[in-house]
């Protein structure tokens, strides 16, 4: 995999269209307290084949980003912005053509393996249903791909197991469970909401190398939502920091983990602690805590526990600056000599 | 086992601590013979996935769960033959912080009930000083006296675990459990919050049994850090060394998964997948319970439970391999 | 799955023995006996009320009563109504089958009536259909169910001037004039079951829509249909059925009112009367039945639960 370079992808990207293009999404919710919107104004995109990985804490709207491509929002909406996938819009498309294109071309793989799977049906039955769903296919042929599948994902007896109800597998079985259901169709596309954060490392160890695997073997695109850093760094050719709503950095992984730009995406890689963390002194935190979306600061929405907030940072919000291909950061330092920002 | 350093009684001691829970399908082995000692002033770190136990052990310290066998003693007093009474003061001095801060706080309890409640309890002040303590306490935690009269979720995580802090922090003890304390928080507020500690600890003089599944966060704060696998501690020593120079199989297999950023120059690294996942506490493997994981089994490991072999001062481990004189 | 059915049938039979004894020493203490009863008008001396007593053996205590009744029951003898001097057993068996399709019917009814507009509240959620439903309901569910009766009964006669045929005659004999004359009792009966069933099938199917299972089954790109009926329906069913056992107890209880109203021969229009009368083996050997009646049902409906839901079959805990 590590064969596969930056520099070929950033070829890729630039000679053809990309398999997903999301530009200027907007998710609102409404709530008894009124309407909170939970994604500002995101834009990024997912090559034919590619790793993409979002992260963000909670409150930066990456979940809600990527339920939003396939409109599995529940109460939520699009009030903006599009998503295109292979040049066809989605947002406002029938419910219809959404319906042939989830789990057949965009499979969702989600973080609770437990509750995402239905507890009255068998294994087999759940992955079956996702190849009948969208092809004319036997019940008797549906069972022998299942069986197929589960072997593919690494699940040991599948001949067995294929008869088994989610409550008799463990975490790390159910989460292959749910990998084999997104490939039943082989998908151009796999979205995993943080699908290992819910299991031990071990495990999560495991079903990263099987998505990895399937994404070799089958040239999905992967667009992985996560929390963990270490994950980004494993999975990930590109990466997209959120927070509160708004995309505030992108670019190649290598770079922005190794010399992140924006003051935010810097002040989480410190805080989270590494084999290598000095003990005797406290961690460099980030103060404060994530904005409530009802209570959203004014100007830039990290100002108020940014390490490098100056004047302008609490008069308006930034924009997203190009500071190379691929590469951005939302943050008034990239439009002001070093000096007038007394950084 | 007094504390090689100083000599003195150690604060929490527990020796071969053993809980099985017996279910209609049979004995759940949670703990088997677990022993640890936590100096004063000092953090004992237990890392383990789920089955591991440690969880069951923070509950057997605290004697929140009566052990099935094993010792305890709490600054020389032996807890499992003191009377209700004297539990009863003791508890006084040894606090646990839950992983879920929502969870464990009443949703319907205002902040100045919720802390002050230990204060009640215990009969340690009463109205304007109770008022007083209370706080004396947010402002500890680095909450302040407008806090008192909200509800606990109306809150964010970490300002509700700071609560919980504040709850544990209530009746002056001298041993705080931490159990996945940080593990529902988000990344930035996990520092805010291990810092607290940190901070706490130095000032007051605290000691913790620190509980998590995340190695990286309990090598931090952790003076001494303890490996378990399905209800044993396999490994135990200082967090870095642990890292540095892993020796028993099961805690190598657990440092090389730990998803690593560091290694970004090299290009990603593809690392090691473990294998296998861990049996069920109701049916642990005979011999050494790793054993069926484990790459570097032999045959003794099958049928024999391997003994605690001393690396180091520090360091012990619980494995076949440690045994055979390296050539 | 075998332990999980022995087990039930184990509590059923443990519930029918306590319910024998207790129904038995409780007709016991009531005040008044048959023999006081039915020579209420004559002038029956006190030494002859007292032969009459010993004759039927109530003058021995409840506990001796108990035993001999156990020990004809056994035998298949309920014993003989004080009142017409017939075998419990003739008089009873000739009415079961009358009760039986009654109830079975109000039930069955309520059950797919409000299971379908449970449904329909459940997936029209917020709209003016999911509140239309749900008013209807509360109006059900607040009017007993012989009020309701009464209150067809009475509408039917006014508007269409009909009314149900007197005389009764069962499905056999003459299928239209039975289903006239059982339509309104089981409207009566029913309705009530309706509107909870529905109510707890809405609830049910909108937290199962609002699962994470269902957020699965969509983005795997299932039919909408196949959302709705084949899982969240599915997953309700628990629920649904834990309901159906309740309702039976309102809808034998009201067995008793309706068949009176209605003048339809079952076994709740003997219990009336017996209860009236004193009539303690008739008494006991109804509630014994309703009993019985009822714990099949409870078992029958716990097998189905395991058949539902495969967590029960494995004994596992539900999440």
């Amino acid at each position: 995999m590590s064969e596969r370079t930056e520099r070929t992808i950033d070829t890729a990207r630039i000679h053809s269209r990309p398999l997903l293009d999301v530009r200027g999404l907007h998710v609102e919710f409404p709530t008894p307290t009124g309407v909170i919107e939970a994604v500002a104004g995101v834009s990024f995109s997912v090559a034919a084949g590619e790793t993409v990985a979002v992260v963000g804490e909670s409150g930066s709207g990456k979940s809600v980003s990527s339920l939003a491509v396939l409109g599995l929002l529940g109460g939520g909406r699009v009030t903006a912005g599009s998503v295109r996938f292979r040049d066809s819009e989605l947002v406002g498309a029938g419910p219809e053509r959404l319906r042939t294109l989830r789990g057949a071309e965009i499979a969702m793989v989600f973080q609770n393996p437990m509750s995402s799977l239905d507890p009255l049906f068998t294994v087999g039955d759940q992955i079956g249903e996702a190849l009948r769903s969208h092809r004319a296919v036997s019940r008797r042929d549906a069972r022998a791909r299942a069986v197929e599948l589960l072997r593919e994902v690494g699940l040991p007896d599948p001949q067995r197991r294929v008869r088994s109800y989610p409550h008799e597998l463990s975490g790390g079985q159910q989460q292959r469970v749910m990998v084999a259901i997104s490939l039943a169709c082989e998908p151009a596309l796999l979205i995993a909401d943080e699908p290992t954060t819910a299991l031990d490392v071990t495990v999560e160890a495991q079903i990263l190398a099987l998505l990895r695997r399937m994404q070799r073997d089958h040239g999905t695109a992967l667009l992985f939502i996560t929390h963990d850093m270490g994950v980004v760094a494993e999975m990930a050719d590109r990466v997209l920091v959120m927070y509160a709503g708004r995309v505030v950095e992108q670019g190649p992984v290598a770079e922005v983990l190794r010399a992140p730009r924006n003051p935010y995406t810097r002040a989480l890689i410190d805080s989270i602690p590494t084999p290598t963390t000095p003990r005797d002194v406290p961690m460099p935190a980030i103060a404060g805590n994530v904005p409530h979306p009802s209570a959203m600061p004014g100007g830039c929405r990290f100002h108020p526990r940014c390490p490098s907030v100056f004047d302008r940072c609490t008069a308006s919000e930034p924009q997203l600056y190009d500071l190379g291909p691929g590469r951005s950061s939302r943050c008034w330092l990239h439009d002001v000599p070093a000096e007038v920002a007394g950084v | 086992m007094s504390d090689p350093v100083s000599g003195a009684v150690p604060l929490f001691e527990a020796r071969d601590l053993v809980k099985h829970f017996r279910t209609r399908r049979g004995a759940v082995q949670a703990v088997n013979g677990v022993s640890l000692t936590i100096p004063r002033g000092r953090t004992v770190g237990l890392v383990g996935e789920s089955g591991s136990g440690k969880s069951t052990v923070a509950r057997l310290a605290l004697r929140l769960l009566e052990p099935t066998s094993g010792q305890l003693w709490f600054d020389g007093t032996d807890l499992r033959r003191a009377s209700h009474a004297e539990m009863r003061a003791l508890r006084k001095r040894m606090q646990i912080v839950f992983q879920d801060p929502f969870g464990s706080l009443n949703p319907r309890m205002r902040v100045l009930e919720a802390v002050g409640e230990p204060l009640a309890v215990h009969r340690l002040a009463r109205g304007r000083a109770r008022v007083d303590r209370v706080v004396e306490l947010l402002e500890r935690v680095g909450l302040s006296a407008r806090d008192l009269y909200s509800c606990a979720h109306q809150f964010s995580g970490g300002q509700a675990q700071r609560i919980g802090i504040a709850r544990a922090l209530a009746t002056g003890p001298d041993l705080i459990v931490c159990d996945e304390a940080v593990s529902a928080l988000d990344v930035s507020v996990q520092a805010q919050v291990l810092n607290l500690l940190k901070r706490l600890q130095a000032e007051l003089g605290l000691s913790y049994l620190f509980i998590a599944h995340d190695l990286n966060v309990v090598r931090y704060m952790s003076d001494e850090v303890c490996v378990m696998y399905l209800g044993e501690i396999v490994e135990r020593g200082d967090g870095d060394a642990l890292f540095a120079e892993p020796r028993h199989p099961y805690t190598q297999m657990l440092v090389a998964a730990i998803p690593e950023f560091d290694a970004l120059g090299s290009g990603r690294r593809e690392r090691a997948v473990p294998d296998g996942e861990t049996p069920s506490p109701s049916s642990p493997p005979p011999g050494c319970r790793f054993h069926t994981r484990c790459p570097q089994a032999v045959d003794a490991c099958r049928t024999e439970v391997p003994a605690v072999h001393r690396i180091s001062a520090e360091r012990t481990a619980a494995c076949h391999l440690l045994e055979v004189p390296s050539a | 799955m075998i332990a999980y059915a022995l087990r039930r049938l184990g509590y059923g039979a443990v519930v029918m023995v306590l319910v024998t004894v207790f129904v038995f020493v409780i007709m016991r203490l009531v005040p008044g006996d048959a023999v006081a009863l039915q020579l209420q008008d004559t002038g029956v001396s006190a030494e002859e009320a007292a032969a009459m007593r010993a004759e039927f053996g109530l003058d021995d205590p409840v506990w001796v009563q108990l035993a001999a009744w156990l020990g004809n029951a056994v035998r298949g003898d309920l014993g003989t109504s004080f009142y017409s001097g017939e075998p419990v057993v003739e008089l009873f068996l000739a009415r079961v089958p009358v009760t039986v399709q009654l109830g079975l019917l109000a039930m069955v009814v309520g059950a797919v009536l409000g299971v379908a507009l449970g449904i329909v509240a459940a997936v029209t959620r917020g709209t003016v259909v999911d509140s239309a439903v749900r008013l209807f309901a509360v109006a059900f569910l607040s009017v007993p169910n012989f009020v309701v009766g009464l209150l067809l009964l009475t509408f039917l006669a006014l508007w269409f001037y009909w009314s149900p045929p007197i005389v009764y005659a069962g499905p056999g004999e003459d299928f239209v004039s039975w289903v006239q004359q059982i339509a309104i009792p089981v409207l009566a009966l029913g309705t009530g079951g309706m509107a909870s069933i529905a109510r707890m099938t809405r609830s049910s199917m909108l937290e199962s829509l609002g699962s994470d299972y269902i957020r699965t089954v969509h983005a795997k790109g299932a039919r909408h249909r196949t959302v709705i009926f084949k899982h969240a329906l599915r997953n309700s069913t628990i629920a649904v059925l834990t309901l159906l056992g309740l309702e039976l107890a309102t809808v034998l209880g009201g067995t008793v009112i309706l068949e009176q109203m209605f003048a339809i021969p079952g076994t709740g229009q003997l219990i009336y009367q017996a209860v009236l009368d004193r009539d303690y083996p008739v008494v006991v050997a109804c509630t014994i039945f309703y009993a019985g009646l009822f714990v099949v049902t409870i078992i029958i409906i716990d097998l189905l639960y395991a058949l539902v839901d495969p967590r029960i079959r494995t004994g596992r805990a539900l999440s």
